[in-house]
C-alpha cells in the first residue's frame, strides 16, 4: 500500500518518502520492538504504542470501576508505571501480557486501598447518559450489561474484561492475573452465565 | 480421551457464550480517554527519555575523555624508568680495602671469567701453577712464629687503621691506571693478593729468628718478580712490616731501612713504633 502510494506520487520529496517509510516500519513493528525502541529513547515508538492501546486499556479501567474520574487516574497511573519501567522491560513475554499485568496489579492496589467501596451497589453506579445517537433500542440492554458487569465479583469482572477487551488467550489471562488456566475458565464461565441471566431477565 | 473431549466441549461452550456476549459488549461503544489525558501521558513519556543524566548528553565526550586518560596512564607506565643506582660511586666511598686491593691488582670480574674460553683458562691455570712454584714457600711450618702481645696488637691496629686510609686513597688512583693487559695482573687475578702478601709477611716474621735473612728477603722482595706483581702500596706495606720485624729483632739496620723507606714513600703514614 505504501509502495503504491509512493510510486503513484512522484512529487514526494526525499524527506516525505523517509517519513512514510518510517511510519510504515513503525506500523508493522511489533509491540515488543516498539517498547524496546522507546526504552532506547525513541519517543515516536511510544506514540505508536500508546495509540494502539489507549482505547482498550482505558475501557478496561472504565468498565472495571464504572467511574470515569477513577478510571482516568488508574489509566494515567498505569502509563506512568510503564514509562518508569521501560528500562526493565524484557521481551520474554508479549507486551500486552506485561502491560495488562501492570494494569491488573495497579487495579488490585486500588481495590485494596478502597476496600470499603468495593461492595458497590448497582444503585451506586454512575449515571450513564446515552447520547442521542445511541438509540433507545440498545439503550436499555446496554445499561443492563454495564450494570451486570459492575455487579460481577472482582475476579470474574477482571477476567471477563481482559477477555472481551484485550482478546488475550486464556493462558495469557492466567499469566496476567496470576492464576491457573482452569481458574480463568471457571471465572469466565460464571461471569458469562450470570450476564446472560441478567440480559434475559 | 474422554476428558480431552470434555475439555474441548467445555471450551467451546465458553467460547460460544463469549461470542454472544461480545456482540452485546461491542454495542456498549468505544470509550476513549480524554485528549488532555492523552497529551499529559505523551508529554510525560517524552520528558522521561529527554531527562537523561547530564553526562549521557555528552556520551561521546565522556568516552573520548576516558580513552584519553587510559592512553596517558598507560604511556606513563610504559615510559617510567627506574633511576639506575650509582654503584660505582657508592663502592668507591664504602669499598673495603680488600676489594680495593683486588681492583688495584686487576682481578677480573666474574663476567670476564665466564667469558674465557677453556683453552685460555687452562693456560692461566698453568701460569698460576708456575707462579706458586716461583714464590717463596712459607717458612712458618719450619720455624716458630714469634707471638705478639695484646698491647702490640692494639698499637698495630691503630697504625693499620691510619694506613688503610692511605691505602684506600692511593689504590683509588692506582685502580684507574691499571692496565688490564698486564700479564702480571692477569696472573695474579685468580689468586688473592692479600693472601700472598700475608704469606710473605708470615715468611718474614718466621725469619725474624734468623736476623741475617731479613734484609735478604726484603731485598728479594724489592728486586724480585714480586715487586713487579705488587703495587707500590703493597710494597710499602711489606717494607714497613719488614722494618718492624728488624726493629723488634734488635737489628740496627732498621733505621737506615726506615730512612730509605721515608725517601721512597714520603707520604706513607708510619706506625707508632717507627716514629
Amino acid at each position: 500500500m505504501y509502495i503504491t502510494a509512493i510510486l503513484s506520487n512522484p512529487g514526494y520529496s526525499l524527506g516525505a518518502l523517509l517519513r512514510i517509510g518510517y511510519a510504515a516500519f513503525m506500523r508493522e513493528a511489533s509491540d515488543e520492538k516498539l517498547m524496546q525502541r522507546y526504552a532506547k529513547g525513541d519517543a515516536a515508538a511510544f506514540d505508536q504504542l500508546y495509540a494502539r492501546y489507549r482505547g482498550p486499556l482505558y475501557r478496561y479501567f472504565n468498565r472495571q470501576v464504572g467511574d470515569p474520574a477513577t478510571a482516568n487516574d488508574l489509566y494515567q497511573g498505569v502509563w506512568e508505571k510503564i514509562i518508569k519501567a521501560r528500562n526493565r522491560y524484557r521481551p520474554t513475554a508479549p507486551f500486552t501480557v506485561w502491560m495488562y499485568r501492570i494494569a491488573h496489579n495497579h487495579l488490585v492496589d486500588h481495590y485494596r486501598r478502597n476496600r470499603h467501596d468495593e461492595s458497590m451497589e448497582t444503585n451506586d453506579l454512575p449515571d450513564h447518559q446515552p447520547g442521542p445517537v445511541q438509540g433507545a433500542m440498545d439503550g436499555e440492554q446496554n445499561e443492563q450489561l454495564r450494570a451486570g458487569i459492575i455487579s460481577l465479583p472482582e475476579e470474574q469482572r477482571n477476567t471477563l474484561l481482559l477477555k472481551l477487551e484485550t482478546g488475550l488467550k486464556m493462558e495469557d489471562i492466567a499469566r496476567v492475573t496470576g492464576v491457573s488456566r482452569e481458574t480463568v475458565k471457571s471465572r469466565l464461565r460464571y461471569a458469562v452465565n450470570k450476564l446472560k441471566r441478567n440480559l434475559v431477565e | 480421551m474422554n476428558s480431552i473431549h470434555d475439555k474441548d466441549k467445555n471450551d467451546s461452550s465458553i467460547d460460544s457464550g463469549l461470542d454472544s456476549l461480545r456482540r452485546s459488549y461491542d454495542r456498549l461503544g468505544h470509550d476513549e480517554p480524554p485528549d488532555l489525558l492523552d497529551q499529559a501521558i505523551l508529554n510525560s513519556a517524552h520528558r522521561a527519555i529527554e531527562n537523561k543524566p547530564h553526562w549521557m548528553k555528552f556520551g561521546w565526550l565522556h568516552g573520548l575523555t576516558t580513552a584519553a586518560v587510559f592512553v596517558l596512564a598507560f604511556s606513563l607506565i610504559l615510559n617510567q624508568t627506574e633511576p639506575v643506582p650509582d654503584y660505582e660511586n657508592s663502592l668507591q666511598v664504602a669499598e673495603p680495602v680488600q676489594l680495593l686491593r683486588e681492583k688495584a691488582v686487576g682481578k677480573p670480574s666474574s663476567d670476564d671469567q665466564y667469558g674465557d674460553s677453556p683453552m685460555e683458562k687452562k693456560a692461566q691455570g698453568e701460569k698460576r701453577k708456575d707462579l706458586r712454584q716461583d714464590m717463596p714457600a712459607p717458612a712458618a711450618a719450619e720455624s716458630p712464629v714469634k707471638e705478639t702481645t695484646v698491647g702490640d696488637r692494639a698499637g698495630q691496629s691503630a697504625a693499620k687503621a691510619r694506613r688503610s686510609l692511605y691505602i684506600q686513597e692511593n689504590l683509588k688512583s692506582e685502580s684507574e691506571g691499571v692496565d688490564k693487559d698486564d700479564s702480571a695482573s692477569d696472573l695474579m687475578a685468580e689468586e688473592s693478593p692479600r693472601d700472598e702478601a700475608d704469606l710473605v709477611v708470615d715468611a718474614l716474621g718466621a725469619q725474624t729468628v734468623s736476623v741475617e735473612s731479613i734484609p735478604a728477603v726484603s731485598t728479594g722482595l724489592a728486586t724480585g718478580e714480586m715487586k713487579k706483581q705488587l703495587s707500590p702500596v703493597e710494597d710499602a706495606e711489606l717494607k714497613i712490616q719488614a722494618i718492624l720485624k728488624l726493629k723488634q729483632a734488635g737489628n740496627a739496620t732498621w733505621k737506615t731501612e726506615l730512612k730509605t723507606f721515608i725517601e721512597d714513600y714520603p707520604d706513607y703514614p708510619l706506625p707508632d713504633e717507627l716514629r
